[in-house]
């Protein structure tokens, strides 16, 4: 008799950055997402579901929508009730979004903490991971964020939007908007101690920041270890209050503003060295390749301010938006803000170093290439950025692209371009493989080519991929 | 060490609210004056609302 060592793959699987709140959590059960509500959280969700309060932040557009459904369907021991949210097409953490979705996730989450005051419930946590995007605006996914206001008790959550939203955004804002980073290593926040430390001294002179950040810091060294000591008794607050400390934290936020001018990319779109009729070329032929390509969901990746997400957009796709630079990604941001268009995500990501896993058991905030969902890789003016600029084998980026999706667009840019001539300008040619034949044979491991075509009036080259079926050679990371 | 820094953001929370909530009454009072004389108006909402 053979017994197969084996184990069954488990077909309840919680998410692994769901555990933190007693009231429920998050497993796929046969790939569905569900949310289970605990008995603990039973009289809360009661008086939550009978009082349509839930129901009107998703009329509103402000809560990812879900149904109920057979409390069978639960993962763990004295459920309560079981739910099945909305699914998010991309989960993404806010150290990938720009200074506006940063912002937009905070005054969501302020006018959230708001309403539940009006409707006499609280909000208990003010996580920015508790809110996604979805088609092109912030959303609360933690449908158990809500508990039935106690007369008296301050908000429970106002650390948490300090440090989660206020003190990021001041940084952003007033010092240098890529401290947006400090939030991947800080993933409770960043610290406000640390955020008073960093802030210029003119900040002291706005009273949001002044007591939100500054005091805010001094009064908890101040307290930090008298607490069990003197037991207090819990200091009180009016619902009045309550809504003036609400309403000032919003002003405080959305007095906070960033211009994206003078990082390196954000005017690229207007200073590139496209010829009127190489540009136009390159746009046919892009649309080209997309529209017989197949899939749904393109990965835009140097997406700058987002001409060709655009183009995807346009053709029906839903796009997700990554570039390194925080100018560009912002004006893509506030252009999709602008126009309505809710299917493309503009995130700001550096590609040759993408979120890596993070917090417990690095599972709780999952690496971006473990979260891809793309079909099409849309590569353009890119790769020579990774092969020249941070020295990256062709063959290394040819795997990359063939992990993310199974079919990629990518533009070629020669040597003799003058943008990689100037990429070359300062160091020694060291890359005697970076020609059109060499980028054919570097990616011929893990794609096919489809097609194949010079951009008009430029040396460069648009190809379009194919992956081949089955892992490609020398990839040892296949998922 | 064992901080707590729950503590201070109370405290400190109960402090600032109290300065903040006689000028929010008066402000949302103004508000609701110029309300009344102007005739019905849309209130303010979320960003998301404004969206389509």
């Amino acid at each position: 008799m053979t017994k197969t060592s084996q184990r069954p793959v488990p077909y309840v699987a919680r998410d692994e950055g769901s555990f933190r709140d007693p009231s429920g959590f998050v497993y796929r059960r046969e790939g569905v997402l569900y949310r289970q509500i605990n008995e603990s959280y039973a009289p809360h969700w009661d008086r939550l579901a009978s009082s349509g309060f839930l129901d009107e932040l998703v009329r509103a557009g402000l809560l990812i929508p879900h149904e109920l459904v057979d409390v069978g369907l639960a993962a763990a021991p004295s459920p309560h009730a079981v739910i099945r949210p909305t699914e998010i097409d991309l989960v993404t953490y806010p150290y990938e979004w720009t200074f506006g979705e940063l912002r937009d996730a905070a005054l969501l989450t302020l006018d959230i903490a708001r309403r539940a005051l009006a409707a006499g419930f609280t909000l208990k946590d003010a996580s920015a991971y508790n809110i996604q995007f979805w088609n092109g605006r912030p959303v609360l996914i933690d449908t158990l964020s809500f508990e039935e206001a106690v007369p008296g008790q301050p908000w429970a959550a106002y650390r948490q939007y300090c440090e989660h939203f206020l003190a990021p955004l001041a940084l952003m804002a007033l010092r240098d908007v890529r401290l947006g980073l400090l939030l991947r290593d800080f993933l409770d926040g960043v610290p406000l101690d640390l955020a008073a430390h960093l802030l210029p001294a003119r900040s002291r002179l706005n009273f949001g920041l002044l007591s939100h950040v500054v005091l805010h810091a001094r009064a908890q060294t101040r307290y930090a270890g008298s607490a069990t000591a003197e037991r207090r008794r819990p200091p009180r607050m009016s619902p009045l209050q309550m809504a003036a400390l609400i309403d000032n934290l919003r002003s405080t936020t959305e007095h906070l503003t960033w211009e994206p001018v003078g990082t390196p990319w954000e005017s690229y779109a207007e200073n590139n060295t496209y010829a009127e009729q190489a540009a136009a070329d390159k746009d046919r032929l892009v649309r080209l390749a997309l529209q017989s390509s197949t899939g749904t969901v393109v990965w835009d990746l140097g997406a700058n301010t987002g001409r060709f997400s655009q183009i995807a957009a346009g053709l029906g796709r839903k796009v997700v938006a990554l570039d390194v630079d925080y100018g560009a990604s912002e004006r893509h941001y506030r252009t999709i803000k602008a126009t309505g268009e809710s299917s493309v995500l503009p995130l700001v990501i550096d590609v040759a170093n993408p979120s890596p896993g993070l917090g417990w058991g690095s599972r709780e905030r999952k690496p971006l290439l473990d979260r891809a969902n793309a079909d099409v890789v849309l590569a353009l003016a890119v790769v020579h950025h990774l092969a020249i600029g941070r020295n990256v084998p062709l063959g290394s980026i040819s795997e990359m692209f063939a992990k993310l999706a199974p079919e990629a667009i990518v533009e070629f840019v020669p040597k003799e371009d003058s943008m990689v001539q100037r990429l070359l300008a300062s160091r020694i040619d060291v890359f005697p493989d970076y020609t059109l034949a060499g980028f054919r044979s570097a990616f011929g491991g893990s794609f096919e080519i489809l097609s194949e075509h010079q951009i008009q009036g430029s040396l460069r080259t648009i190809l379009h991929l194919r992956r081949r079926t089955g892992p490609p050679s020398g990839l040892a990371a296949w998922r | 060490m064992y901080l707590d820094p729950g503590s201070g953001s109370l405290i400190l929370q109960v402090l600032i609210a109290s300065i903040l909530a006689t000028p929010f009454l008066f402000r949302s009072q103004i508000r609701r004056l110029v309300r009344t004389m102007r005739g019905p108006e849309r209130p303010p909402e979320s960003p998301n609302e404004n969206r389509s």
